[in-house]
């Protein structure tokens, strides 16, 4: 037997945002002046960004990323 | 009509719902209780709150995105309900499996795919796999190699490490210091030049490098978020004998779609190993401006029959 210390917990990290929902695929979509309502998820608050969308998908002003 | 299974925040899902526009139902399964679902012996039928209505009759495929929402972790009365109806929809998909497999074209649920292992003795009968081995004795391996990185096999995040629970990426380890006792994977580290991921649908490929030298550590999904990783992802053209023997690993796992993660000696790709294939792995990002035909490859093969 050796002195091994590290277990799993010892060389974990917290986990990176999940590409699925990362800032450039957000920015894409927001270029393309998507309907939030056509996507089923209006108003919503997503893990990418806090952006919040009026009743006709326009993103508010205040961007509160 | 085609059933989308997502949770609110997945962003790809926005993507394909803005593509397919009225031909997708999209079921978020935080949101469970603003659709209304049926089924009985004869079928089954699901609405949500816009008036667009699948059954058994009319839904075309089901495309089953990875992310499951966390939906309320206080147990109570709201997190048994979304159970049942969770155990509901999952019925409903094992049916129309059952019925035709070829309307999942991602299927979460065929875990074999996802073996590993299995993929590494296929894969090493293609293209070079760097040595590995799966031990809770580590100890008895001190000296085999020198230069170990630990990675995870499930993903699966450690309960209990905080608000985000903390995960394994690709992380260099010193063997001698490993507890015995606790599963580990090991593989020999290796140096290369840049991280390689190909998505390959329904026999394309769709290659894509990254020069590690933009990152520090050996895992690019801890820069994830900064602009040297996000922004810097080369679409790049593989070599017909790379893309062949792809081809090969993706049929001998009976994988129609999947994400190949390699290591490439040079950004020509004439030199790489095999790492892994994620049978449900992320790719829009790798397309945010849907320009470079990998969104479009991809939504044709989902809504493919």
């Amino acid at each position: 037997m050796t002195t091994s210390q590290l277990t799993p917990k010892s060389i974990a990290v917290k986990p990176s945002a999940a590409v699925h929902v990362s800032l450039p695929e957000y920015d894409a979509k927001r270029q393309l002046g998507v309907d939030r309502a056509m996507l089923h998820t209006t108003p919503v608050m997503t893990r990418a960004t806090t952006q919040t969308y009026n009743s006709k998908g326009q993103p508010n002003d205040k961007d509160q990323d | 009509m085609h059933l989308l299974i997502s949770s609110v925040g997945d962003v790809t899902s926005d993507l394909i719902c803005e593509r397919l526009a009225e031909d997708v139902l999209r079921l978020n399964w935080e949101r469970w209780n603003e659709y209304s679902i049926e089924l009985d012996k004869k079928g089954f039928r699901i609405a949500d709150c816009f008036g667009r209505v699948v059954t058994e009759k009319t839904i075309g495929n089901i495309i089953w995105r990875k992310p499951v929402a966390t939906v309320d972790t206080e147990p109570g009365e709201f997190w048994y309900c979304f159970h049942e109806f969770k155990n509901a929809v999952e019925s409903i998909i094992s049916q129309i499996r059952l019925e035709n497999q070829r309307k999942i074209p991602i299927d979460p649920l065929l875990n074999a795919t996802a073996d590993k292992f299995k993929q590494l003795r296929v894969a090493s009968q293609h293209l070079t796999v760097p040595p590995w081995r799966f031990t809770t004795t580590p100890s008895k391996h001190i000296g085999t190699s020198a230069n170990v990185v630990t990675k995870s096999v499930t993903g699966q995040p450690i309960p209990g490490t905080g608000d985000f629970s903390k995960v394994i990426y690709t992380t260099t380890v010193d063997p001698t210091e490993l507890a015995d006792g606790f599963p580990w994977f090991l593989q020999q580290e290796i140096q290369a030049t840049h991280d390689l991921t190909v998505v390959y649908v329904g026999g394309q490929h769709f290659a894509f490098t990254l020069d590690r030298n933009l990152f520090s550590g050996m895992d690019w999904r801890k820069s994830i978020g900064t602009d040297e990783v996000d922004e810097s992802w080369q679409a790049t053209t593989l070599p017909k004998e790379l893309t062949d023997s792809l081809s090969n690993i993706m049929n001998a796992l009976g994988l129609r779609f999947g994400r190949i993660d390699l290591l490439a000696f040079n950004s020509s790709c004439d030199d790489v190993v095999f790492l892994e294939v994620n049978p449900n792995g992320q790719w829009a990002w790798l397309d945010p401006f849907l320009e470079n035909g990998l969104f479009d490859a991809v939504v044709d093969f989902l809504i493919s029959r």
